[in-house]
């Protein structure tokens, strides 16, 4: 069973057709989607940028993560979940769609990055937390969490490039401007 | 007169570029996003320590001067990349409803922002790390923050509201 078929089989689904042919679903969805991605974006940089020693060098590490973290995780699920209903409601295109492939494989980019940081860098946080900057470890793994998550929100923004017309929802009455738009990102907004 | 407005930016070579030049509206938009991020952290971390919800580890004074020169550099870059893409697509914005409430509610979001800076770091009783802001400050902290989200929103919807 190939990827694509997977991709058919979600969006012949009832949510998914719904979600489609909604006026207000998807731009709501999209909507919470963005504000959510912007919130997990900030408050990881606070953390990483703790971790650079570039701000907040007074404050311990471990306080730093304890008032940023829930922010993260909650904004995260949100993230996930409207980012999911956009997903099913042309799954097809977005699994065929270059940007959006780049965009998952660095979100797992990133949750690599985060399991191997927490796993054996910072289980020895206690020698380290007053530092600033923190060890090398420490820093390669804040600097590789910047670069992914500013990754991950160029790959967003490329995707309703190339997969919408004006990155509104998937619409047939314009397909025109989503062909433009595969060859020349800038031409779907002119 | 937004008409002529949006004609008269449309003719300037300026428009022609950012036109002309592929990258250049994607690129300001990313950066406006991340800008927003900065934003929409700051004014969380802020507001919700100001209303005594997270954050209370550190005091209101540290807090605020931590996030406010997020806020306001977020700010000038926002306002910066913003205006490449109005004057990239003048039409597209300046007669949006959507953009038009955005910069209304920006100016009330500016307004309670710097409300916020002067009654936290002017001279008043919330020096203290214990201390607990009064009312007038606890209000601003709402607004501000139903104001950032809303911008972020309204921002939205100027790509679904023509």
């Amino acid at each position: 069973m190939s990827i694509v078929s997977i991709a058919q089989w979600i969006e012949a689904t009832g949510p998914a057709r719904s979600i489609a042919q909604s006026t207000w679903m998807f731009p709501a969805a999209e909507t919470v989607h963005v504000l959510a991605i912007a919130v997990v974006v900030g408050s990881i940089a606070v953390l990483d940028l703790r971790l650079l020693g570039v701000s907040w060098k007074s404050r311990p590490v471990t306080e730093v993560a304890r008032d940023v973290l829930p922010f993260t995780w909650t904004c995260f699920g949100i993230a996930a979940i409207a980012g999911s209903l956009m997903f099913v409601s042309a799954a097809v295109k977005y699994a065929t769609d270059l940007p959006f492939q780049l965009k998952m494989l660095l979100l797992l980019f990133a949750g690599a990055n985060m399991l191997i940081f927490h796993h054996f860098t910072y289980s020895g946080v206690e020698n380290w937390d007053h530092n600033a900057p923190s060890p090398r470890a420490a820093k390669v793994a804040a600097g590789l969490s910047l670069a992914f998550w500013i990754a991950v929100v160029v790959c967003g923004r490329m995707v309703s490039f190339t997969t919408q017309n004006d990155f509104g929802p998937p619409s047939a009455s314009n397909p025109q401007a989503t062909v433009l738009a595969q060859v020349d990102p800038g031409a779907a907004l002119r | 007169m937004l008409e002529s407005l949006c004609a008269w930016i449309e003719k300037s070579p300026l428009s022609a570029s950012i036109q002309n030049v592929g990258w250049i509206i994607p690129v300001s938009q990313i950066v406006h996003i991340l800008g927003l991020a900065a934003i929409l952290f700051s004014a969380l971390s802020i507001d919700l320590r100001i209303l005594g919800v997270g954050g209370r580890r550190t005091s209101v004074p540290g807090m605020t001067a931590h996030f406010l020169p997020w806020i306001w550099s977020a700010v000038a870059l926002m306002a910066t990349t913003g205006a490449i893409l109005i004057i990239g697509e003048p039409r597209r914005d300046l007669l949006n409803p959507a953009f038009q409430t955005k910069m209304l509610l920006l100016v009330c979001a500016l307004l309670a922002t710097l409300g916020i800076q002067r009654m936290v770091q002017g001279a008043s009783p919330l020096g203290a790390a214990g201390g607990r802001p009064g009312w007038p400050v606890r209000i601003l902290a709402v607004f501000s923050l139903a104001l950032w989200f809303s911008i972020a929103v309204c921002g939205r919807l100027i790509a679904y509201v023509n």
